[in-house]
């Protein structure tokens, strides 16, 4: 390749990259521009009068706070419940024998093929019958059910040596001593990657949340923010900055966790 | 594969017979919102109410239940607050899970699509019939009850901004003291401060949703035609009358007196963006657009301008049309007897002299009540509104699954719009789909 | 002597006991517990809430259920959209929306990654996290953003094409465009996974191979075509396939942006099935329809897998 072209590609990608990081960009610093300012031609840059006001009558007109709260209960809870119930079906697939497992198996991958909108209605009508609507619950239920949380710690957990078990049970240790002492140890690197991606999910699981959590006091960031689009209709500012609170807890997660959400992304496809 | 499947067939089994027990029949309203559950006299009861979000109707909602739950002791209510955002979804929901609300306030265009679903209880013994327009109470009745008491409706109209009118010296093609007007006079108006150049547009519509959609039928009116048949049963807009309305509406739009992109345009955008920060000559709005703008001019979010509302033009300039908008009270079916007899007694508070007076007190509301109504100077927005109601024809509240055949208009709009049909294909189009909505949703 | 028969005799006990202990954690009905001991909490949860929806949504497609009424009628819902004009329409926005975002994500990361895997950590670092960083945004919060750069007064789309003197695009009100817009907010959110899978792909070909290629004279396509394509087959497979089952459930940013429109034409199945179920209260159209898309998908899925004819082991 010529060193003009590798020239020009790198210009390319870079642009790219810009291209991708822009809306973000666009959106933090609109969330400090002013209604007037926010509808100006030509848009500035970077804001020229900075104003906190749009966060100022987010605060006071919704309840932006609960609502992060929600999300980070909901997401939490969500991911520690299903990293449980993910790991040990992970260790019971691989080490140990059920009937029906090949079975049962078979239905986690043909389901992880299957989108989740196909059960909507009848998931809505079984929340119903719980008396569950407008309870947490009922976005963390389906959450813990995703099969493919059991695929990845099937994966996971098939690089544990089974010599280890077996030094384990010879030595006298419980069953579940061997879980917990022996097991987890080892597949420590998989439940965090999978904790990434169930965090992640729930965080943005926008549609069921949307139509399960319709009391203001119940919701969760995601749809929040996306009832108050129409509500500061003309006011990109305030939608702005309404966005900006959603984003900011999620991208520090994705910081501080960076190096999971890569290896979390990897594991999961393909062996090699 | 013996055990361990059986254990999980009947797992799968009984979870479904539990799920299955409760789908019979019906699809909705089987026990109340509320926990608690009482007799309507003397023992403890909770009300949930409804509100909508409007800002400058807060304080005069807490008011009201605070003056309840004083002079009721041992009922409580229970104030939710809900954004207009996706309201049709947040009923349709509710009653799919049986989460209703007792007591509802809100647009009037909302519930009574499910009159006829025996979801909303009649109030028409709530209320003191005398001192309501009967015109009103008609529109918000189906079948001879009325399930809605409204305690502030408006009719909308044009509303305009004098300042462009004045700087292009035309205030003169603007009808005086609500006089009616055609619709040739409406475009010579339009067209004199229409300059695009400057970003600047005689005449906002908009097709982008289902928001404003009634400007578009009060326009096809003043040319004669109708939404519905007199007996409410099937859509008639594809008249004749109606197809010269679009096609004369069409045209607006392609002499580029309508901003660009009118048709996914949102009503919100046109007149809260567009209009309040003075690009738009003319718009269809009401009281309630002018109260809010009022408000972002105080905070100064936009600046001042001088503004009017006018009636909807004709074709023969002798008449106008208007509608009802507006927001009510009505109280939902949650088979729970005696929470429904306390919530009926709970609407007719809400709507009491006193408590219409609290919320009148918003600028954005004209108390619904005849014997308030002289309270209002002639030429105050408020008055003028109380003309333009004189007008009102019905938009077709009670129509079964009136919400529907909103979802189905703004895109044939659309199609004429962009000419993706002829005037005439869209309105047949459109009132095909309506009478199957209205079908589906009267068995 | 007493004493070593004593231990003779605890020697022989402990032979028994640990014989029969052997037996009995060995046996089948021991190793039957604890397996289903770990299994069970996930066999419950996936039931009820994965196995019992889908096979609950098939059984209520077959009914006109709705607010106060549910009848059997069979195939009636499923005549109903094959014979609707606005689910025809979804069906094939559907199917645009697919066909714009997935070979172009795709294509796109690939490009990206076989550039970017010759640079540093660092440089590598800034594109994994330039393109993964809309993943990590919600799409409602990106969809909102894009709302107001779509503007076609205010917005920055159009002030840029300005700058070029191109006349303002109607983004979100002209049906020829709006479907383009949508396409493009997608791709912003489809390219990060794959591209950090193609990076990590790429990273696993050894040199060795490209160097082997470079002395029997081979010029980079070459190489490209016939070392590093198929090398990343599976990789290729696995991210096409997610690609696109993610971009046939698109929902948000159409309710966001579009509301389906103008026009119907940005309404795709899925934007559809949320509105008649949770709209419109009907729930056993809104059924069939889930089952519509579940099966396009499964279809699609099928001829990607045999296309790539990959024999990746699960």
């Amino acid at each position: 390749m010529t060193k003009g072209l590798k020239w020009a590609a790198d210009l390319v990608l870079y642009l790219c990259a810009l291209f991708f990081l822009f809306p973000i960009y666009w959106m933090i610093t609109g969330s400090f521009k002013s209604q007037s300012m926010a509808v100006q031609i030509p848009p500035e840059l970077f804001p020229s009068a900075p104003t906190t006001a749009n966060y100022t009558k987010l605060f006071a007109e919704s309840e932006v706070v609960r609502w992060l709260l929600n999300s980070v209960l909901i997401a939490g809870g969500s991911t520690l419940l299903a990293c449980i119930v993910a790991t040990m079906a992970g260790y019971a697939f691989t080490k140990h024998r059920f009937t029906g497992q090949a079975v049962l198996f078979g239905l986690v991958i043909v389901t992880m093929m299957i989108p989740r909108q196909l059960g909507l209605v009848p998931l809505f009508t079984l929340m119903k019958n719980l008396h569950l609507v407008n309870n947490g619950w009922s976005v963390i239920l389906p959450v813990m059910a995703l099969p493919f949380a059991a695929f990845l710690m099937k994966q996971f957990s098939q690089t544990v040596p089974n010599e280890l078990l077996e030094a384990g049970k010879i030595d006298g240790c419980s069953e579940i001593a061997l879980f917990t002492k022996l097991f987890l140890p080892v597949v420590k690197p998989g439940i965090g990657a999978l904790a990434i991606f169930v965090f992640s999910f729930s965080w943005n699981d926008y549609l069921w949340q949307l139509i399960m959590l319709s009391d203001e006091s119940k919701m969760t960031i995601n749809v929040g923010i996306s009832t108050l689009v129409s509500e500061f209709s003309a006011n990109y500012g305030a939608q702005m900055a309404a966005a900006t609170m959603g984003f900011i807890p999620i991208f520090v997660v994705f910081i501080a966790f960076q190096r999971y959400f890569v290896k979390g992304i990897t594991v999961g496809s393909v062996k090699g | 594969m013996r055990k361990a499947n059986w254990a999980a067939g009947a797992l799968v089994l009984s979870i479904g017979f539990m799920a299955g027990c409760g789908n019979n029949g019906n699809g909705g309203t089987a026990e109340g919102g509320s926990p608690a559950s009482a007799s309507a006299s003397g023992q403890k009861v909770e009300l949930t109410w409804w509100v909508d979000a409007r800002e400058d109707l807060q304080s005069a909602y807490e008011s009201i239940k605070g003056d309840y739950e004083t002079a009721h002791p041992g009922t409580t209510i229970k104030l939710v607050k809900t954004p207009d955002d996706k309201i049709a979804e947040r009923i349709s929901i509710a009653i799919n899970t049986a989460e209703l609300p007792d007591v509802q306030q809100g647009a009037i265009g909302w519930p009574l699509t499910y009159a006829k679903k025996d979801l909303l209880v009649p109030l028409e013994e709530a209320i003191d019939k005398e001192d309501f327009e009967a015109g009103v109470l008609d529109s918000l009745s189906v079948d001879g009850h009325l399930y809605i008491i409204p305690n502030s409706i408006t009719a909308p109209g044009m509303m305009v901004n004098l300042d462009l009118f004045e700087a292009k010296g035309a205030t003169d093609l603007l009808p005086k003291n609500m006089a009616t007007w055609t619709y040739d006079q409406f475009k010579e108006a339009a067209q004199a401060v229409n300059d695009p150049a400057n970003g600047i547009y005689g005449f906002g519509t908009y097709a982008g949703d289902t928001g404003g959609d009634q400007s578009h039928h009060l326009f096809l009116w003043g040319f004669g035609a109708s939404t519905w048949s007199d007996d409410k049963t099937k859509a008639v807009l594809n008249s004749p009358e109606g197809v010269e309305g679009l096609e004369y509406l069409t045209s607006l739009i392609d002499e580029g007196l309508t901003p660009p992109g009118t048709p996914g345009l949102k009503a919100g955008a046109v007149i809260n963006e567009m209009f309040l920060q003075g690009k738009i000559g003319m718009t269809f709005g009401s009281l309630a657009n002018l109260g809010a703008f009022d408000k972002a001019f105080a905070e100064g979010s936009a600046k001042k301008f001088n503004y009017d509302i006018v009636p909807y033009p004709s074709k023969d300039g002798e008449s106008s049309n208007s509608l009802l908008l507006g927001y009510g009270t009505w109280v939902w079916n949650t088979k729970d007897e005696a929470k429904m007899s306390a919530a009926k007694e709970f609407a007719t508070f809400v709507n009491s002299k006193e408590s219409m007076a609290k919320m009148a007190e918003a600028a954005s509301v004209i108390a619904t009540r005849k014997s308030m109504a002289a309270s209002y100077a002639e030429d105050s927005p408020q008055g003028k509104t109380i003309k333009l109601s004189a007008y009102a024809k019905d938009i077709g509240l009670s129509i079964p699954g009136y919400s529907e055949t909103r979802n189905a208009f703004f895109p044939e709009l659309q199609a004429a719009f962009t000419k993706h049909k002829t005037a005439q294909q869209a309105l047949d189009d459109w009132v095909a789909k309506a009478n199957e909505i209205i079908a589906t949703n009267s068995k | 002597m007493p004493g070593g028969a004593f231990s003779a005799a605890a020697d022989f006990l402990r032979q028994v006991h640990e014989e029969s202990w052997d037996k009995i954690m060995a046996s089948r009905a021991y190793r039957e517990f604890w397996g289903f001991f770990f299994i069970l909490p996930f066999l419950l949860v996936f039931a009820a809430f994965e196995i019992y929806p889908f096979l609950d949504a098939i059984y209520l497609s077959l009914f006109d259920y709705g607010i106060g009424r549910k009848e059997w009628i069979g195939f009636g819902n499923y005549s109903h959209l094959l014979g609707d004009d606005v689910f025809l329409k979804s069906i094939r926005n559907t199917f645009l929306l697919v066909l714009g975002v997935v070979p172009l994500s795709v294509g796109f990361s690939l490009a990206a990654a076989s550039i970017v895997i010759h640079k540093s950590a660092a440089v590598a670092s800034f594109f994994r996290a330039s393109f993964y960083l809309p993943i990590v945004t919600s799409q409602v919060i990106l969809s909102i953003a894009w709302l107001w750069i779509y503007n076609p007064m205010t917005g920055v789309a159009n002030y840029g094409l300005s700058l070029f003197g191109i006349e303002p695009v109607m983004w979100l009100s002209d049906s020829s465009v709006t479907l383009v817009a949508v396409i493009i907010v997608v791709i912003t959110w489809c390219v990060g996974q794959p591209f950090i899978l193609y990076l990590a792909g790429l990273g696993g070909i050894p040199s060795s191979y490209y160097e082997a290629a470079s002395i029997d004279g081979a010029s980079p396509w070459r190489k490209f075509w016939s070392i590093t394509l198929p090398l990343l087959k599976p990789t290729t497979l696995y991210v096409v396939v997610t690609t696109t089952i993610g971009a046939f459930q698109t929902f948000v940013v159409i309710q966001l942006l579009t509301g389906g429109g103008p026009n119907y034409s940005t309404t795709t199945i899925m934007y559809m099935l949320y509105e008649t179920a949770f709209k419109y209260g009907n729930l056993g159209l809104a059924s069939a329809m889930g089952v519509l898309l579940a099966v396009l998908i499964s279809i699609f899925s099928l001829i990607q897998f045999k296309f790539f004819r990959s024999d990746v082991e699960y």
